[in-house]
């Protein structure tokens, strides 16, 4: 090691801030050095000098003032809604469900709802408006699932659940247009029975994952 | 305290999430923990008294105030810092507001039963280190006090400057190495 190194890692030395192998080659260095020897002392030196500066604690008045403002403080604050993250997430949400349902129409969602429960034969008699409502209820939770979860991961914290139930009903309100005019040729019970399986299926799917999104996955700073 | 007692302590992670959770006893305990900590740090880091009474309180508000934004995977003592840095550049930054270096705070006060000679130059050396050391470049003067006055490691003190530990290493050898010239003179 050469002097110079040596003296750079000085301070870290002193702080404990070196690895072992650091510390090694610094003491080997400094016990066969002079020059180097003198220069860890005076900064050894310094660095005691330092811990001389002591300052008396925080005066009582300061301290009563401070107290008595904390105790003025909200303790529950009211969840904040940011606005247009909330419209954001609906639009993306409702676009991502737009595209789903053209690659899988309802009808067909549908028929496949029907076909599962039959083919298990799960619930016989359900009538055809709650095999919409189902097959509706899976274009609300699972857009939402997902933009709930990025959203919630890269908002962090603040008021998920909230949050999440705004985007939901957001969602509801953007998507019905749309359910109107590709279920036209639908009877209104069905068209009804899939809006509100879409509007029900959001909620839950938007404040889950908000919240998971803001919890279980931690947000990066 | 005994060493039962001391293990009974809840850690300040424990303490901020009660905090998160609206108790507010858990907020009196952290202030107590940090209480003195805190008020020194502003004290040497803005050089002036009667700023870092104002920084001190400012700092605990915010904790209180900002408690939701407390992640539990930062040590409390870096988030705290973190703060007090913050709001001491602000106020530094305020022309009007820019507290003089005051002699009251670098002053050493003398012991109470000297050693005649040897105290007064002990004395001199002390004041000119701590006039050297709060003429140090801020970020190089933060270092320096959170390393040696609060024992943090230099990438807690990396995460409160918002820099590599890289640069605080060089960093902090710089400002030790000007105190070090004054120490020699
Ligand atoms: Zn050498």
């Amino acid at each position: 090691m050469q002097c110079q190194d040596a003296q750079s890692l000085m301070t870290a030395y002193i702080a404990d801030e070196v690895t072992s192998v650091e510390r090694r080659d610094l003491e080997a260095h400094v016990v066969g050095c002079a020059c180097c020897h003198e220069e860890l002392a005076g900064f050894r030196q310094a660095w005691d000098c330092l811990v001389r500066w002591s300052v008396p604690g925080p005066d009582v008045r300061i301290e009563q003032e401070l107290l008595a403002r904390v105790e003025g403080e909200r303790v529950t604050a009211r969840p904040r809604i940011r606005p247009f993250a909330a419209g954001t997430a609906a639009l993306a949400g409702a676009l991502l469900s737009i595209v789903a349902s053209s690659f899988l129409p309802y009808e067909r969602a549908f028929e496949l709802c029907r076909q599962a429960l039959r083919k298990f034969d799960l619930f016989p008699g359900l009538p055809d408006s709650t095999l919409f409502f189902i097959a509706g209820a899976l274009y609300g939770l699972i857009p939402l699932l997902l933009i709930g979860l990025v959203s919630g991961h890269l908002m962090g914290g603040r008021a998920p659940r909230f949050q999440g139930t705004v985007t939901g009903l957001a969602f509801a309100i953007l998507i019905t247009p749309y359910v109107l005019i590709v279920c036209s040729a639908l009877p209104g019970t069905f068209t009804a029975a899939i809006l509100a399986g879409i509007g029900l299926g959001a909620l839950p799917g938007a404040t889950g994952g908000f919240w998971f999104g803001a919890h279980a996955w931690r947000p990066a700073r | 305290m005994t060493g039962r007692a001391r293990m009974s302590q809840p850690s300040d992670q424990e303490l901020m999430l009660a905090l998160k959770a609206g108790d507010r006893a858990a907020f009196e305990a952290l202030y107590r923990r940090y209480r003195d900590r805190l008020h020194a740090f502003l004290v040497r880091y803005t050089g002036d008294p009667a700023t870092a009474q104002d920084l001190f309180q400012e700092t605990f508000l915010r904790v209180f105030r900002d408690r939701a934004r407390y992640e539990p995977r930062a040590a409390f003592a870096t988030w705290l810092f973190t703060i007090a840095r913050n709001l001491s550049l602000d106020s530094l930054k305020k022309p009007a507001a820019k507290p003089v270096q005051s002699e009251a705070a670098i002053q050493v006060v003398p012991d109470p039963a000297p050693d005649a000679l040897q105290g007064l130059e002990r004395r001199e050396a002390d004041t000119a280190l701590r006039r050297a050391l709060t003429s140090l470049p801020e970020d190089d003067r933060a270092i320096l006090l959170l390393s040696r006055f609060e024992g943090l490691r230099y990438s807690q003190i990396a995460e409160i400057l918002g820099t590599s530990e890289g640069a605080v290493k060089v960093r902090a050898h710089r400002a030790l190495q000007a105190l070090r010239r004054v120490v020699k003179a």
